[in-house]
C-alpha cells in the first residue's frame, strides 16, 4: 500500500499561493517606504492593474489619492506595535478605488473598504494590507441610520400626540375588576383630581360616579358580553360640581388578544345637559303661561254662549212666572241650551287636546289648521273689532306635529291682538297667507298693531323679551322659537315696516320623525 | 550595602526584593511607597543603592530623583519604571540616575545592574 | 448573580502589569505623536452597568470623541476612549490634519493603539493571546449614553481607567478597559498564578 503523506500542508508553499489568489480580499505587501512588493489577484481583477506593472512602485504613486503620510503613519506604527492598524470604511470610505458596477448598491461610486494593515515581517519591515469589501455593510449602516433616524422622528411624533391626545380626551381605563389603570388629564381637570387619587380605585366608586342601579347593571350586563354601549354618567367632581358625559365603552385587549379590561371614551355634554334642562324649564313655564292665557280666551268664548243659556234660563224663569210656559217653548228652550253645552263641552274639548301632547305626526291641512288656531280667539277678535282675513289655498297640506303648530299660531296671534289692545287705532286687521315652496309651506302672519323698532326687532325671540305693558313671561316667541327651530325644524323670523309686523313661518312641508320633546 | 526599594505596588516591591536577595543575601534592604518616604529614608538611613519608581502618588520619581541626590551625594540610583519613553530615560538619567530599567524587572536585570554599580 | 471582587493583592497586580502595558502603549503614541507624554496611575473598579455610565457621565464636557475596540481570546472584552473636543482639535493641529475624516481616523488610531498594545502587553503578562476588532467611533451626546445599548451585554465590568496626558500638546484622553464577567474570573485566576510566583 502507498503512504500517503501526513506531513503538515503548508509544507507545500504552493497551497499559500493557491489560497490567497482565490481568497475574498485584496491584498497588497508594502515595505516600510511603501514601496508595492506583492498585489494579489482579487486586487488586479478589481483594478485592472496587471501585478507585474505596479511592483516596486509607491503605493501612492500608483493610487494618488492615498495620503502616504497617513499610511505611513499607520505602517510604522504597526510595525512598532508587532500589531495591526487599521482603515475602517465608516471614517476613511475607501483606500484603493474600485468603481461599483451593481446597481442595488449604486448609492456608492467606490467600493467601501476596511483595511488592516498587518505587520507581516518585522525583520524586514514589511506590512501587509488586506482589503475587505464593506460596501453592502456600509450601505445597510447608512440605511438603519437612515431608518434610525425616521423612527425616532416618528416616535416624537407619537409622543406628541399621545400628549395630545391626554389633554383633551377624557378617557379611562379600567381592569376586569373595574379598578382605574389609567386616566387622562383631560377627565383629570374636569374632576379636579390627581392621578394618583383615581388609579386603582373602583370606577364604579358611588362617591364619584352617579348612575342608577338600572344603567350600573346594564352596563355590567355588556361588560360580560364585551360589547360597546353608550350610556350618559354623572360625576362629582372634587369641589362637587356635577359632570356629565356621555360615555362610550370598549373592551380593550392586549397585544396576544387577551381581554384585559375597559375603555371608556367620554364626552362631556354638562352644558349640553344644562341648556336641555333649561329650555325643558322654559317650556313648562311657558305652558303655564299658555294655561293662564287659554283660560282667559275661555273665559272670553264662554262668556257669550253662557249668557245665551242665562238668557234662555231667565226667559223660562219669566214665562213660567206670567204662566205662559208652554212645551212648545220648553223644546225650543232645551234645544238652545243643548246646543250651547255642547258649544261649551267642545271648547273645552280643545281645550284639552291643545295641552295633550302629541307626538305623532299628523297630516293636516293648514286651512285646518288656522281654524284650530283661531278658534279659541274668536270671540276676542269680535270683541276688539279687528279684521281677520285668511288667503290660502284650502288644499295646502302639512305632515308636522299639530298641537305644536297651533299654539305657535296662537301665540303670534294673541301678541297681535295684545297689540291692539294696546294702542287703538282704527281698521285693525290681521291677515294670513299660506302657500308652498318646493318642499316648504310659508305661513305669513301680518298686523297693522303699530310695528316693532328695529332695535328691538332682533330681540324677540330671546328669553324673557318683553314689550308687553303687564302680564307679559318675554317666553312666547322665545318658546315658538325652539318649537319651530328644534322641534319642527323649520324658521321663524319677524320684519317690522311702518306699523306692520310680518312673521314668517318656514316649515318642511313633510317632517321626519324626530323625538318630541 | 544598603539598599532601598521605592514602589508604590506591593507586588512590584517584593518581586524587586526577591531578586535582589537573591545576589545580595541578607543586606539590609528598606522600602519606601512613594518619593517622600523615599527621601526621609535617604535622609535618615543613607543608603547606597536606591531602585526608584517614578508613577507614584504623594511624590513622583522625577521629583524625589535630586532630592535625594543632594540628601546624600553618593546614592546611586536605578529608575525601575514603565515609561519606556525615550525622553523619560534622557530626563532621569539627567536629573542623576545611573540607570534607567525597563519594568518588570527580573533576576537577571538585577545581576546586570549590580555588576555594573 | 455572583458578584466577583478582586482582593487588594489581586488589584496591586493588575494595577502593575497594567502600568507596564501602558508604559509600552503610551511610548508608542508618544512616537506617533513625537511628543512626550506623563504617566499616571491606573485606576482599577469592578462596577455594574449602572456605575460605568455614571462613571462616563461624570466625565466634563459634553462634547467628546468616543470610540471603541473589542478584543476577544481568553482574555476578552473592549476598550472604550474618550477624548474631549479640544484635545481633538489639538491632536488635529499636532498631526497637520485636514477635515474631519483624517480626525475620526486618527482618533480611531489612538485607540487601537492603546488598545492594542495595552491588551497585548497585559495578555503576555499573563501568558495569553488576544486578537482585535476594528475600532468603531462614534459622537454620542453624553445624556444619551444610559440608552445606549452596547454596553448593557456587561453585567459586571472590570474598569482600568487610566488618563493619556500629554501637556505640552495638550491632549488629554481617559481609556477603560472592559472585560466581561467570564474574563474577569479568568483574570482573577492568572493574577493569582502570578501573586504565588512573587510571594
Amino acid at each position: 500500500m502507498a503512504e500517503k503523506s501526513t506531513q503538515r500542508y503548508p509544507q507545500n508553499n504552493n497551497l499559500n499561493e493557491k489560497l490567497i489568489a482565490s481568497i475574498d480580499n485584496g491584498i497588497i505587501i508594502l515595505n516600510d517606504e511603501l514601496k508595492i512588493l506583492y498585489f494579489n489577484k482579487w486586487l488586479e481583477l478589481h483594478t485592472s492593474i496587471k501585478e507585474g506593472d505596479i511592483i516596486g512602485e509607491t503605493i501612492d504613486s500608483v493610487f494618488t489619492n492615498i495620503n502616504a503620510r497617513t499610511l505611513q503613519r499607520k505602517v510604522k506604527t504597526a510595525l512598532r506595535m508587532g500589531t495591526p492598524t487599521f482603515y475602517t470604511a465608516s471614517v476613511t470610505k475607501y483606500l484603493i478605488p474600485i468603481k461599483i458596477d451593481q446597481i442595488n448598491i449604486s448609492n456608492f461610486k467606490h467600493m467601501r473598504q476596511d483595511v488592516s494593515v498587518i505587520p507581516f515581517d518585522l525583520k524586514q519591515q514589511y506590512v501587509a494590507l488586506i482589503i475587505s469589501d464593506q460596501t453592502n455593510m456600509t450601505n445597510i449602516h447608512n440605511q438603519l441610520t437612515f431608518n434610525i433616524k425616521k423612527i425616532n422622528e416618528l416616535n416624537l411624533e407619537l409622543l406628541k400626540e399621545r400628549k395630545t391626545i391626554d389633554q383633551r380626551v377624557i378617557l379611562t381605563k379600567i381592569d376586569t375588576r373595574h379598578h382605574i389603570t389609567d386616566i387622562s388629564l383631560a377627565y383629570l381637570e374636569l374632576l379636579d383630581m390627581k392621578k394618583g387619587d383615581m388609579l386603582k380605585s373602583n370606577y364604579f366608586d358611588t362617591q364619584r360616579l352617579r348612575i342608577s342601579q338600572e344603567l350600573k347593571e346594564k352596563i355590567f350586563d355588556y361588560m360580560q358580553r364585551k360589547e360597546v354601549l353608550k350610556y350618559e354618567e354623572i360625576s362629582l367632581s372634587s369641589t362637587g360640581k356635577e359632570i356629565c358625559l356621555l360615555n362610550t365603552l370598549v373592551p380593550e385587549y392586549d397585544k396576544s388578544a387577551n381581554h384585559i379590561g375597559f375603555i371608556i371614551f367620554g364626552e362631556n355634554i354638562t352644558s349640553a345637559k344644562l341648556v336641555q334642562e333649561h329650555q325643558t324649564k322654559l317650556l313648562e313655564n311657558s305652558r303655564t303661561a299658555a294655561m293662564g292665557e287659554m283660560i282667559s280666551m275661555i273665559a272670553h268664548q264662554w262668556r257669550q254662549p253662557l249668557s245665551v243659556i242665562n238668557t234662555v234660563v231667565a226667559t223660562l224663569k219669566i214665562k213660567k212666572a206670567l204662566n205662559i210656559l208652554n212645551d212648545e217653548i220648553i223644546d225650543e228652550s232645551y234645544i238652545k241650551i243643548e246646543n250651547t253645552i255642547t258649544y261649551l263641552s267642545e271648547t273645552i274639548d280643545d281645550f284639552r287636546n291643545f295641552f295633550k301632547h302629541n307626538k305623532e305626526l299628523k297630516t293636516f291641512t293648514i286651512a285646518h289648521l288656522l281654524q284650530k288656531s283661531t278658534q279659541l280667539l274668536k270671540a276676542e277678535i269680535e270683541v276688539l273689532n279687528i279684521d281677520y282675513e285668511e288667503d290660502i289655498d284650502i288644499n295646502i297640506e302639512i305632515t308636522s306635529y299639530q298641537n305644536e303648530l297651533i299654539q305657535t299660531i296662537i301665540n303670534i296671534l294673541k301678541n297681535s291682538i295684545d297689540a291692539f289692545k294696546e294702542i287703538n287705532t282704527e281698521n285693525q286687521k290681521i291677515s294670513i297667507k299660506a302657500y308652498e315652496e318646493i318642499a316648504h309651506i310659508i305661513i305669513e302672519i301680518e298686523d297693522n298693531a303699530g310695528g316693532i323698532p328695529q332695535e328691538i326687532l332682533s330681540k324677540v325671540f330671546e328669553p324673557y323679551f318683553s314689550t308687553k305693558s303687564k302680564n307679559g313671561t318675554g317666553l312666547g316667541l322665545y318658546v315658538c322659537k325652539t318649537i319651530i327651530q328644534e322641534h319642527l325644524k323649520g324658521r321663524i323670523t319677524m320684519k317690522s315696516k311702518n306699523d306692520h309686523t310680518l312673521t314668517l313661518i318656514e316649515l318642511p312641508k313633510i317632517l321626519q320623525n324626530s323625538v318630541a320633546v | 550595602m544598603k539598599y532601598l526599594v521605592t514602589d508604590d505596588s506591593k507586588l512590584a516591591r517584593l518581586s524587586l526584593i526577591k531578586s535582589l536577595k537573591i545576589h545580595v543575601g541578607d543586606a539590609e534592604i528598606y522600602q519606601a511607597t512613594n518619593g517622600a518616604e523615599a527621601v526621609e529614608i535617604v535622609k535618615n538611613n543613607k543608603p547606597d543603592i536606591v531602585f526608584l519608581d517614578l508613577t507614584m502618588p504623594v511624590m513622583d520619581g522625577y521629583e524625589a530623583l535630586p532630592l535625594m541626590i543632594e540628601e546624600h551625594p553618593k546614592i546611586k540610583v536605578v529608575v525601575v519604571s514603565a515609561d519606556v519613553q525615550e525622553q523619560a530615560k534622557t530626563r532621569v538619567i539627567n536629573l542623576g540616575a545611573q540607570f534607567h530599567v525597563q519594568k518588570p524587572i527580573n533576576s537577571d536585570k538585577i545581576k546586570e545592574i549590580l555588576k555594573i554599580l | 448573580m455572583i458578584e466577583i471582587n478582586l482582593s487588594e493583592d489581586e488589584k496591586d497586580v493588575l494595577q502593575e502589569l497594567m502600568n507596564v502595558a501602558y508604559g509600552n502603549a503610551t511610548a508608542i503614541v508618544a512616537d506617533m505623536l513625537d511628543a512626550f507624554a506623563s504617566l499616571s496611575i491606573p485606576n482599577i473598579k469592578i462596577m455594574n452597568i449602572r456605575e460605568l455610565l455614571n462613571t462616563f457621565h461624570s466625565l466634563k464636557g459634553d462634547s467628546y470623541f468616543f470610540s471603541t475596540q473589542a478584543f476577544v481570546g481568553e482574555f476578552s472584552g473592549e476598550c472604550a476612549f474618550f477624548i474631549d473636543n479640544e484635545s481633538a482639535n489639538n491632536l488635529a493641529i499636532h498631526l497637520e490634519l485636514d477635515g474631519e475624516e483624517d480626525l475620526n481616523d486618527a482618533i480611531l488610531e489612538l485607540t487601537n493603539i492603546l488598545t492594542s498594545t495595552l491588551t497585548t502587553r497585559l495578555a503576555k503578562e499573563m501568558n495569553t493571546q488576544v486578537q482585535f476588532a476594528l475600532p468603531s467611533i462614534s459622537k454620542i451626546p453624553l445624556n444619551e449614553m444610559g440608552s445606549n445599548n452596547a454596553f448593557k451585554q456587561y453585567s459586571q465590568v472590570i474598569v482600568i481607567d487610566t488618563q493619556l496626558n500629554f501637556h505640552d500638546q495638550k491632549i488629554n484622553g481617559e481609556i477603560f478597559i472592559l472585560t466581561k464577567d467570564g474574563s474577569i474570573k479568568w483574570l482573577k485566576n492568572q493574577l493569582n498564578d502570578i501573586l504565588k510566583t512573587i510571594i
